[in-house]
């Protein structure tokens, strides 16, 4: 019996020390969990946070999660090779900032929304689903499925989000190719940063108003 | 003239349609986009300058249960068409469920202002003829913007003629009709208040942004929120490009 428990007990020590680290290489679900958190946890503070501090708290841990420079390859398509690599960084950095500033935008109170994992599988080596949901307050949920890929340091990283079964990248790669076409990337740029303004004077107005909505 | 030979005809135009778009590349799935941004832009002009105020104020005057019943009754007169749907796909027990629903709304539900078997836990299905189209094999075809209703695409065009035939408004005096279709619509669009104001903080380019959530959209209705190609969703191409599919 005791060396049950002591087993036990030296077990669970193992989980807890080693248990940061698997998370952060083996674990599909680890990263999708630390952008869920944080979520939550900016919804809980929103008002107190105003835009300005969601956004802080959600962008360094968008910019881990997420993997932006092959984002930037999927959602440019058929226009990325065609960028200088200047452009291309800029396009990322952009990206990013816009990504981290959508969700401090949408994600400005709490009304008793939970994050829930459905399930988490390997496709294979290098790639893995997650589905989850957002459970809202009143018991209606949004079915979250998120695409995982391995980077280059072996790290999963989230690659695109699927809403009901809308897929973001796909979303905004039409979206991005249409004013690439059309437009050109000095204007896909002007139109990118013109929403992250956007999002900034909508945050300083509802913070002006003392409400969020 | 029977419903067997306009839905012959509307499968005809369909396959006609269709049959043209299946060889082109995923990405040119559009080839109407000319007309279409025409029409869109059309629609968003008297989406601002007339319906969108006019369902705000319908959503301020109107407390959320009129509102509610407003769409159940909406949603029960237009059910037949999903069991209709539910037939033309082989689910067969779905119909069952959906008649059962069908019924039990009509009656005890008050002719469908109560959605008494949503509240007893009988789940609604959402089935139309696009979606048996999809289950048929045919693919999506053009994408296709219609006046005042939007979105819409050669393969889920046919579906406004069965939902209009299957809808027991239709055989009521147009004296009637006219007036539900217009509480209707402006009942609908108070509903897509907040998922437009959504679209319009989001999008860069509304038009594809549209177009494209249509799109994927139809395609989790037609696999029943199981779309088989999102699993495994980019290839690495040689000149390293990533693909999502």
């Amino acid at each position: 019996m005791r060396t049950i428990r002591s087993l036990i007990a030296a077990a669970a020590l193992l989980v807890m020390v080693t248990g940061a680290h698997a998370t952060d290489a083996g674990d599909p679900a680890a990263p999708v969990a630390k952008l869920h958190d944080v979520l939550l946890d900016i919804m809980k503070r929103a008002d107190g946070l105003g835009y300005r501090g969601r956004f802080s708290a959600i962008e360094p841990v968008v910019s881990q999660t997420f993997d932006f420079p092959a984002i930037g390859r999927i959602v440019m398509g058929k226009y990325w090779a065609g960028l200088a690599e200047q452009e291309q960084k800029g396009f990322l950095e952009t990206f990013a900032k816009l990504s981290a500033a959508t969700y401090a935008a949408r994600f400005d109170g709490y009304d008793g929304e939970s994050f829930r994992t459905v399930s988490d599988e390997k496709q294979n080596e290098n790639n893995a689903l997650v589905k989850t949901e957002l459970v809202k307050g009143n018991g209606e949920t949004v079915s979250l499925n998120y695409q995982l890929r391995t980077d280059t340091d072996g790290k999963w990283r989230i690659l695109n989000v699927v809403a009901d079964g809308i897929s973001d990248l796909s979303l905004k790669r039409a979206e991005y190719a249409s004013i690439m076409s059309s437009d050109g990337y000095p204007a896909l740029m002007a139109k990118l940063n013109a929403k992250i303004a956007q999002y900034e004077a909508d945050g300083a107005a509802a913070a002006g108003s003392g409400k969020t909505r | 003239m029977g419903i067997h030979k306009i839905l012959a005809a509307a499968l005809a135009l369909s396959a006609l349609g269709l049959s043209g778009c299946t060889m082109g590349s995923k990405e040119d799935k559009d080839p109407l986009e000319g007309v279409n941004r025409v029409v869109y832009d059309v629609n968003d002009t008297l989406d601002k300058a007339l319906i969108k105020p006019v369902a705000k104020v319908y959503s301020k005057v109107t407390p959320k249960g009129v509102r509610m019943g407003v769409t159940n009754f909406f949603d029960n007169v237009s059910y037949l068409n999903v069991i209709a749907n539910d037939l033309l796909q082989g689910k067969f027990r779905q119909a069952g469920h959906d008649t059962g629903r069908f019924l039990l709304n009509s009656t005890v539900g008050f002719g469908g202002l109560f959605d008494v078997a949503g509240f007893s836990g009988m789940v609604k299905n959402d089935e139309d003829f696009g979606q048996t189209l999809g289950k048929w094999g045919f693919g999506e075809g053009a994408y296709l913007v219609l006046p005042i209703r939007g979105p819409n695409s050669l393969r889920d065009a046919p579906d406004l003629a069965t939902s209009w035939l299957l809808n027991p408004l239709t055989y009521v005096s147009s004296g009637i009709t006219i007036p539900l279709a217009i509480l209707s619509g402006v009942n609908e669009r108070a509903n897509y208040l907040e998922a437009t104001r959504i679209r319009d903080e989001a999008a860069l380019d509304p038009y594809s942004f549209t177009r494209e959530a249509y799109r994927q959209n139809r395609e989790y209705k037609i696999y029943d929120g199981n779309p088989p190609n999102q699993d495994l969703e980019y290839i690495e191409e040689p000149e390293g490009v990533l693909k999502v599919y």
